[in-house]
């Protein structure tokens, strides 16, 4: 428990302010096909402006921003849903085709395809 | 006819016990994510984390519904009560896997039923409730 949250009023609407400094982990799944991952998240309220994806090394990290907001002079009387952002990070531990990654998001789901790098993908290997 | 627990809308705050629980809180929310990956996540269990607003005119009500199509929402207002249930399809190769979202809330007093909306956008759906008008906030002048 921190000072700043100590301080704050017993209002519902600031008792869960925004802090930066926090982060959601999505629900996610990954799933291998032949030639490449796909990973799927549950985004729930970030639209496409509020997505930053990279791949640095072998960590793949999501950030998805909730640009989704309550209207002008809403009071909140109930909050479940957190109203931190998203943030998932990955360690991969197979090469994958980083030029190739593509995502793809609907309805708050976020899928990543990652293409597995050329030589980690399977081969048939013909008998002559 | 279904049996739901009455929560008062018309109380302005979250109980401090709810509010320990909750993960939007910003001192437990490592905590609350450690008991999601242990436990599994509300919504993994068909039950949507819902949010509740208000101002003058209406009451707003937000649910998460990740991966569901607009089309696979129903609502349905029963005895004062909204039911909303949704129907999630994982597309998992060729097999399928369908969940079941669903989440029952009674309508405070005082609301213009037939005049509830709803809207989807990015897997949030937010109902509005408008109040009847006797219900609003209003100016008094003094003659």
């Amino acid at each position: 428990m921190t000072e700043s949250t100590m301080t704050k009023t017993p209002a519902g609407e600031t008792a869960v302010q925004r802090n930066p400094q926090s982060w959601r982990r999505p629900h996610y799944s990954v799933r291998e096909e032949s030639e490449h991952f796909t990973v799927v998240l549950e985004v729930p309220g970030a639209s496409r402006d509020g997505l930053d994806i990279s791949l640095e090394k072998d960590v793949l990290t999501v950030l998805a921003s909730r640009t989704h907001r309550t209207g002008e002079g809403w009071k909140t009387l109930r909050r479940e849903i957190p109203t931190a952002d998203f943030r998932l990070s990955l360690k991969l531990n197979v090469a994958v085709a980083a030029d190739s990654i593509s995502a793809a998001l609907a309805d708050g789901i976020l899928t990543l395809t990652l293409p597995k790098a050329d030589e980690v993908k399977p081969r048939r290997i013909s008998v002559e | 006819m279904k049996l739901v627990r009455y929560e008062y809308p018309q109380l302005p705050q979250v109980s401090d016990i709810d509010r320990f629980f909750d993960p939007a809180w910003s001192g437990v929310g490592r905590l609350g994510n450690l008991l999601e990956d242990w436990f599994g996540r509300q919504s993994g269990s068909g039950v949507p984390a819902m949010d509740w607003h208000e101002d003058d005119g209406h009451y707003y009500i937000q649910i998460e519904l990740p991966g569901v199509k607009k089309d696979a929402i129903e609502l349905d207002l029963e005895n004062a009560v909204l039911s909303i249930r949704a129907e999630r399809i994982h597309k998992n190769g060729d097999a399928e896997e369908r969940v079941t979202l669903s989440r029952s809330v009674s309508v405070p007093e005082g609301v213009s039923a037939d005049k509830i909306k709803a809207a989807f956008a990015d897997g949030i759906l937010t109902v509005t409730l408008p109040k009847e008008e006797q219900r609003k906030p209003r100016k008094i002048a003094i003659k």
